[in-house]
């Protein structure tokens, strides 16, 4: 019996070695540049690069065709991982009489094959993601994502994100909320210019 | 100060562009078929314009902003043009105080038989005090001298009815105060081509705007006058004189003189003279206020004004910034 159970243990020693040894170099070697595919920064992260700098901002609301004056501030475009990852810090000293900062951090997600961004900011507590693809001549960025409510209630609603890229020095991002309907959608804007 | 003298020139300057364009336009294609004096009137609208404050709204306007004001840009632009305004003006004043001088230095009261011809030339204009006249030798055509005060200078010799007619029609209608107003435009507005265009082109209208008056005046004998322009035409190619408002002014556009006479009143219909005024009107009245109206001030919308959740936010996060 114990003959046996020793007998058997070496049987399966070799056979898990026989199956080991098996592995087609090819198959990892696939794996591995799937990997890669997916984890590594490609030519879509070079639109990244459009955001890095020091800007001067203007931030305006609008209401259906009235839009408030403008408000002077600043950002910061940098990588937070060289390439891959990149954080974009604005800084508004007085927004509705109190500093107001937001902080976003904007990627492309190679999987999903869209720009992903999670913003924060000092207005609230709440964190926002959205989804996004350049348009087909490469100008604007388009991102979707959603937003609770708590003034009213109302949970995901839909809001729209457009980065405008009008030239290398200066962009214009556009928040739109969509459930007010087909036209006059847009209800912020912030037009940064590059600082000289 | 720098900033407001800029954003007026800048908008003027392209106010007054249009203007001139419509100003041209219309004379082309309305006014030669009417009359002079409305040819005249629609210039005095653009010359006017430079003085009419260019934030004069209308929902076709262009827009006053339409140039920044750029600080060092503009302190540079605004003495240049200080300066040339300043050299433009002592330039005129010393013109017209030599042209004066020298022709009233040497002149001599007017004969009898001239201050006659004179008077008849008046009264047919329908003045009913003949003009300061002044006789002087060597001159080769009438002229007047002077703004506020213009004398008619003559040559000696046999007085012309016609050109005597034509410059108590230059005093009649007032045209040295129009040449004043015109060179005052255009001593602020010297860097503009449309000040100086305008200038020419109410200096030529004046002419023919005393063409016109004498021409009326003589009745059944104007094709008289109009041999006697040609005469003096032939004079002043062999000895040329200036004057603030000779003939010599409409040398260049005699053509343009004659062929005003040669139509004559009667070639204009009724229709044209009484559309063309009117049509003429319309337009300037249009296109003179050519600010663009200025937006209302942005003010806060209430909460039953908001559409959206976002817009309801930061309504709410307005108010809480007043809030102590």
């Amino acid at each position: 019996m114990k003959t046996t159970l020793v007998l058997g243990l070496v049987l399966a020693g070799i056979g898990s070695l026989i199956a080991r040894g098996s592995q087609d170099p090819a198959d990892i070697a696939k794996e591995m540049e799937k990997m890669k595919k997916w984890t590594e920064p490609g030519k879509n992260h070079e639109t990244l690069k459009k955001f890095l700098g020091s800007w001067t901002t203007e931030t305006k609301f609008f209401f259906g065709d009235k839009a408030s004056p403008p408000t002077e501030g600043t950002a910061e475009g940098e990588w937070l991982m060289e390439g891959r990852w990149l954080r974009f810090e604005s800084n508004t000293p007085k927004l509705m009489g109190k500093p107001f900062r937001s902080f976003c951090v904007l990627g492309y997600d190679n999987f999903k094959k869209s720009f992903v961004a999670t913003t924060v900011s000092s207005w609230d507590t709440a964190m926002i993601r959205i989804e996004g693809d350049l348009d087909q001549h490469g100008k604007s960025l388009i991102a979707y994502g959603t937003l609770d409510e708590y003034m009213t209630g109302e949970h995901d609603k839909a809001i729209k994100v457009a980065w405008r890229f009008e030239s290398a020095d200066r962009f214009i991002m556009e928040v739109h909320d969509l459930p007010i309907g087909e036209t006059h959608t847009k209800v912020f804007e912030i037009a940064y210019t590059r600082k000289k | 100060m720098i900033s407001s003298w800029w954003n007026w020139m800048a908008a003027m300057s392209v106010q007054v562009v249009v203007v001139v364009i419509v100003v041209a336009i219309l004379e082309r294609i309305l006014v030669r078929r009417a009359q002079p004096r409305l040819a005249a009137a629609l210039w005095l609208v653009a010359l006017a314009k430079f003085a009419l404050p260019p934030t004069w709204e209308s929902p076709v306007g262009l827009g006053v902003d339409l140039a920044p004001s750029p600080s060092g840009v503009a302190a540079v632009a605004f003495w240049t043009w200080l300066a040339g305004a300043a050299a433009c003006a002592t330039l005129a004043f010393r013109r017209h105080a030599r042209l004066r001088r020298e022709l009233l230095t040497d002149s001599i009261d007017a004969p009898p038989e001239v201050a006659g011809v004179a008077r008849d030339a008046a009264r047919r204009l329908g003045l009913r005090c003949v003009p300061s006249l002044r006789v002087l030798p060597g001159l080769a055509v009438p002229c007047v001298v002077g703004f506020f005060r213009p004398v008619v200078l003559v040559p000696d010799g046999p007085a012309s009815e016609h050109a005597l007619m034509h410059e108590i029609a230059h005093v009649r209608r007032r045209d040295p105060l129009a040449s004043l107003a015109a060179l005052a435009v255009q001593v602020v507005y010297w860097f503009h081509p449309a000040a100086w265009l305008i200038r020419s082109r109410l200096a030529t209208l004046r002419e023919v705007g005393c063409d016109a008056a004498v021409a009326r005046a003589l009745g059944d004998r104007a094709p008289e006058y109009r041999g006697t322009l040609l005469e003096y035409a032939r004079d002043l190619l062999r000895s040329p004189v200036t004057g603030a408002t000779s003939p010599l002014l409409g040398r260049g556009r005699l053509v343009e003189r004659l062929e005003w006479l040669s139509r004559g009143p009667q070639s204009r219909s009724a229709v044209a003279r009484f559309l063309a005024p009117i049509a003429a009107g319309l337009v300037l009245a249009a296109c003179v206020p050519l600010a663009r109206s200025a937006p209302p001030p942005f003010a806060w919308p209430t909460l039953d004004q908001a559409q959206g959740c976002l817009q309801r936010r930061f309504i709410v996060l307005e108010a809480l910034s007043h809030d102590p």
